[in-house]
């Protein structure tokens, strides 16, 4: 989400951004009403993203296609002959897995007419779950696992990954109230590494030049650092290990 | 390289916009981004390097076009569509000139300044590059100021396609065969889209010649290895590809919202425009009604809060410049003296932007970086080099995998996958397994066939794009984004339908080649894992 620079906009892009998001009356409200009524509206959706490094994130700010202006939801686009429309998951039997950081996954799956079938041969309901192995990264040995309950209408999940420097893979999976328990598909690995510094905080405490050659070009001139927890984990640990020093 | 320099800048712009181009309507809103784009930035940039080559100002910098931007570029219907534009900006320049002398003659010079913008673009576009802007490009790169290097083929965000070897092969081997169709030499170098980077990735790159490509500023810090040299130097990754780390501190000189240049209150305000703000019966013909009102690129007012509303000053600005411009060069020889006895060698500071920041964002943006690079020559203190002149003067590197990273928020995938844009992943990574599917069942077909089998390749490179699911994460445009990506995948869904059926939708054929005039010689045979170009990947 884009918080527009509401101060600085026209009573119309105003009365525009209004429509366009639902704001009752919008063409009605004075103007300072109105630009309060939006920065109630993108404090709202700001939540999840408001950090102050955020701001500093280029990936959320100046791009061209970030104008307050779009075709109207009825301007189509130019269909093709003999397109329809896709389903809302496809009918197989499997899970993906895709790492949206080190600490985050998320996982999509869908189970396919067969197996549905299948389950709904035994007399009880079945109930699923995701089972998280967590795996070394060298020899693949498994770690820990441990597991998720899901409903059975569930189709994707976010799922914590607790440590870095790990693998980890998914199995969908199924329980009776007998304990019979099934794997109805296993998903793909992903890797998370451990940053170098995570275990060397030491170094960075030592050596101050070495500390300005290795992370003066993460910090902004007003000493914002580059929006990532790992970075900020680092230099969290480092500031407590100063603090206790 | 000027070894006398004690450090240097390697700019990278990155010159991207996804694949927008709608002939079935007269006008549609979404390809102003382009023509935006070839108005405020791509023409002012080309003119900007011109005229410092001209003064024998010596720099080097490098620019990324990407593939679907110069396919749009040198596209007849979207270059006709531009000189409309061109000509609409024309005539509404000469009305806001009549209209301003009547009403607010204060304005006078700021319209002027557009009108003499317009003017110089039409003579640029028209007679100095016959309609195709990328001969500009290459001109610059043969006297050697300008390094032009490729990115992704739609600018796919290739870390959530780790899975699947044959699209991220697919991507990086369309764009370096794209770019050798358009300027007839193969690309040194490749932007990684949104910096995004994860351990592997530099294995296509080098499959395909690649010697460099820019990460996210934090990809060296979190490497399981201590990057010696930070990210002052490049590194180079086990497939012998060099790695170049953003310099996060200088770039949010010019990048950040909160401390940066473009925030100055002096500067003029991009969000205020007249296409907004005059009565629709005098704008009406300017912008997209009955449709939407729209940019016209006509904007008169300073950055500023609603109880300080200001015109804009083009002289008030031009100072600020020059202020923005040593103060800049200010902190970079501040950090050079800093980091003197800490390196082996003289620092080099990688500033990676997209292009679009310069002129269209920041409308000084242009007039900044000219400003810096007419300082920085005149002094000892920093040159503008590429890293490719980096790596003939120093091949050295130390050796290192850099960590998954993006420049987006958060420093990882989260922006292209967050609540609003995850669910896309399901549908493209099934298009892309069946896309697999089809290229082993069907391999090497002719005629129709091939046709159906290489569009059905072009529809899922297309949704892989990475625009649609940050349009849909940023919530601006995000109907238009979304319709974009699922009809990729839908039309998709068409050819796999078909072939399994051993037919071919004639008629739909013709009309989606029509359409997607993209990759005009993509092979779908990329997509089949048995074939010897994907063979490398295991």
């Amino acid at each position: 989400m884009i918080i527009p620079n509401i101060e600085a906009l026209s009573i119309s892009e105003l009365q525009f951004i209004a429509k366009r998001y639902g704001i009752e009356n919008g063409d009605q409200l004075a103007e300072d009403d109105l630009r309060e009524a939006l920065h109630e509206l993108f404090e709202e959706f700001g939540t999840e993203y408001s950090t102050l490094s955020a701001l500093y994130s280029p990936s959320n700010q100046k791009r061209y296609f970030n104008q307050i202006y779009e075709s109207p939801e009825d301007f189509q686009v130019g269909s093709l002959p003999g397109v329809q429309e896709l389903p809302p998951f496809y009918s197989e039997t499997a899970i993906h897995l895709l790492l949206k950081d080190p600490s985050w996954a998320h996982a999509y799956w869908s189970i396919g007419p067969n197996d549905f079938k299948k389950l709904s041969e035994n007399s009880q309901d079945p109930s699923f779950f995701l089972r998280v192995f967590m795996c070394d990264l060298v020899d693949g040995n498994l770690v820990d696992s441990f597991d998720i309950p899901i409903a059975a209408d569930d189709i994707s999940w976010n799922v914590n990954l607790p440590e870095h420097g790990r693998s980890f893979y998914i199995s969908l999976m199924y329980q009776y109230d007998d304990e019979e328990v099934g794997v109805l598909a296993t998903s793909n690995t992903i890797a998370t590494r451990k940053p170098y510094f995570q275990d060397h905080i030491g170094e960075l405490e030592e050596n101050e030049d070495d500390f300005y050659l290795l992370f003066s070009s993460l910090v902004t001139k007003g000493g914002v650092l580059v929006d990532s927890r790992a970075i900020h984990e680092i230099f969290t640990a480092l500031e407590i290990k100063r603090e206790l020093a | 390289m000027n070894k006398k320099k004690k450090s240097s800048i390697g700019l990278i712009l990155n010159a991207h916009l996804p694949f927008v181009r709608h002939p079935e309507y007269p006008r549609f809103l979404e390809e102003d981004w382009l023509f935006e784009s070839i108005s405020e930035t791509y023409l002012p940039l080309l003119r900007m390097l011109r005229k410092l080559r001209e003064d024998e100002v010596p720099f080097r910098i490098t620019i990324s076009l990407s593939p679907t931007l110069c396919t749009m570029l040198i596209d007849p219907i979207l270059q006709g569509r531009f000189t409309n534009y061109l000509r609409m900006q024309e005539e509404l320049g000469k009305m806001e000139l009549n209209r301003v002398t009547q009403e607010s003659p204060e304005l006078k010079p700021v319209v002027e300044s557009y009108v003499a913008r317009i003017r110089e673009n039409l003579s640029d576009y028209f007679d100095e590059y016959q309609c195709n802007i990328l001969s500009g490009f290459s001109d610059l790169e043969e006297s050697g100021n300008v390094e032009l290097i490729t990115t992704a083929a739609t600018h796919a965000f290739l870390p959530l396609y780790s899975e699947y070897s044959t699209a991220v092969n697919a991507q990086v081997e369309l764009a370096v065969q794209t770019h050798v169709n358009f300027f007839k030499k193969r690309p040194k170098g490749f932007w990684l889209p949104e910096c995004g980077y994860y351990p592997g990735l530099d294995e296509y790159l080098r499959k395909e010649n690649i010697s460099f490509f820019q990460l996210g500023a934090q990809a060296l810090s979190l490497s399981e290895t201590r990057p010696e040299r930070g990210n002052y130097a490049p590194v180079i990754t086990p497939s012998g590809v060099y790695a170049f780390a953003r310099d996060y501190h200088l770039t949010n000189l010019i990048w950040s919202n909160v401390e940066g240049y473009p925030s100055d209150p002096v500067y003029r305000e991009f969000y205020r425009d007249i296409g907004y703000d005059l009565p629709m019966e005098y704008i009406k013909p300017y912008i997209h009604e009955p449709q939407a009102r729209a940019f016209t690129g006509f904007k008169y007012y300073a950055i500023t809060g609603s109880q300080d509303k200001r015109f804009y000053s083009i002289e008030k600005a031009q100072k600020k410049v020059r202020e923005h411009a040593s103060n800049f060069l200010y902190e970079v020889k501040r950090k050079t003296d800093r980091l003197k006895d800490l390196l082996d060698r003289p620092p080099f500071y990688t500033l990676a932007f997209d292009a679009e920041l310069f002129g269209h964002w920041w409308h000084e943006g242009l007039d900044w970086l000219d400003t810096v690079i007419r300082k920085a020559a005149e002094t000892d203190d920093v040159g503008f080099n590429t890293p490719k002149d980096y790596i003939a003067t120093y091949p050295e590197a130390q050796e290192l995998t850099p960590a998954f990273s993006s420049w987006g928020e958060g420093g990882y995938a989260n922006v292209w996958t967050d609540g609003q844009n995850v669910h896309a992943y399901r549908h493209v990574h099934k298009a892309l397994e069946r896309m697999e599917e089809l290229a082993v069942r069907f391999p090497h077909q002719n005629s129709l066939k091939q046709r159906f089998l290489n569009q059905a390749a072009r529809e899922v490179i297309l949704s892989m794009a990475s625009d649609w699911p940050f349009i849909m994460h940023n919530g601006t445009s995000s109907s238009y984004a979304s319709r974009r990506l699922f009809d990729h995948v839908k039309n998709f869904s068409v050819v796999y339908e078909h072939m399994c059926k051993n037919a071919v939708n004639t008629e739909w054929l013709v009309k989606a080649e029509k359409r997607d005039i993209v990759f005009p010689d993509i092979d779908y045979n990329m997509f089949n894992k048995d074939s010897d170009r994907n063979r490398y990947n295991g």
